[in-house]
């Protein structure tokens, strides 16, 4: 691999799958997204010359790509949503809790807050790859926080 | 600045966001609102929880994307390259419209086809001109070729 595509695997491969992971919550497929996103770029880069807009590309790349497997499991069967992430990806409280909340927001506010907290992208970069304008994103990652903020609270008030 | 304001901008303030201004108004009324502290801890509360929550992919999939990748060759150019894919993708796109009509599912609206008929009319990025270009702001974005 040529060192500067090296630089932008080992930079990104993580978080490119942990965002795919967070929107399907299936590990084989979030895999499945990450190795055919960065096969795909590699073909591609070289027609680059921003490092911005390769990230921009790639993430836009992931985040379509499982939106798409998402609409094909959605397609074979209408019980949308309920392919859950198999238990023993959950080694630890934290994420135990946050797959727990993030599991009940839908995908079109789960996939910015993704964007922003595990890529910490802004919000003109979330805005480049979803291709929303900057205040559908602002308002959809404000709207999806305070949704996990209640959903939080209530879990402590029931003694979850 | 009131409460309200205050928790509207909690999550931009954390990413650093807004004016200096809007900044320096929402630290003065943290230090002495209870309540907006609460908000701001649980904010930072939830936002931990994504940096502890990594995963990592498994080794198996790495090895075989490095494998892959070394066997390629590299940094081909997009035109000829992606035509063709795009012409699978909208193949694709009729087959799995074809499906929804056949298996009744269109009469099942919801969120999630919503979100992505509204966000995600293209499967493959508009890229034969090498540009990432957003319709709804009219922004070019990138500084591609
Ligand atoms: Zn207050």
């Amino acid at each position: 691999m040529e060192e500067r595509f090296e630089k932008l695997y080992r930079e990104n491969a993580r978080y490119v799958y942990n965002v795919a992971l967070g929107i399907l919550r299936n590990k084989a497929e979030a895999e499945d997204v990450m190795q055919n996103v960065f096969i795909k770029l590699f073909e591609t880069y070289g027609s680059f010359r921003g490092e911005s807009s390769i990230r921009t590309y790639l993430y836009r790349m992931a985040v379509n790509r499982s939106i798409d497997l998402i609409r094909v499991r959605s397609n074979r069967s209408s019980k949308l949503e309920q392919i859950e992430l198999p238990q023993n990806t959950v080694n630890n409280q934290a994420k135990a809790e946050l797959d727990s909340l993030m599991s009940r927001l839908p995908v079109e506010l789960r996939t910015p807050i993704l964007l922003s907290e595990i890529a910490g992208f802004s919000y003109k970069e979330i805005s480049a790859i979803l291709q929303l304008n900057i205040g559908t994103v602002k308002s959809r990652i404000n709207r999806g926080m305070t949704r996990l903020k209640e959903m939080a609270a209530k879990e402590v008030m029931h003694g979850v | 600045m009131e409460c309200k304001t205050v928790k509207e901008l909690l999550y931009d303030y954390t990413k650093n966001e807004i004016s200096a201004g809007q900044k320096e108004s929402i630290a003065s009324h943290i230090k002495q609102c209870h309540e907006c502290t609460a908000e701001y801890d649980e904010l930072i509360r939830l936002k931990a929880l994504f940096g502890s929550s990594l995963e990592s992919p498994s080794p198996v999939v790495l090895a075989s994307i490095r494998e892959k990748l070394a066997a390629a060759p590299s940094g081909r150019r997009l035109h000829g390259f992606l035509r063709p894919v795009i012409g699978i993708a909208a193949a694709v796109m009729i087959i799995a419209s074809a499906g929804f009509y056949t298996s009744g599912i269109i009469s099942h609206k919801n969120n999630i086809t919503d979100y992505m008929i509204e966000s995600y009319e293209v499967v493959e990025p508009e890229f034969y001109d090498n540009t990432v270009y957003n319709y709804e702001t009219d922004i070019l974005y990138g500084d591609v070729l």
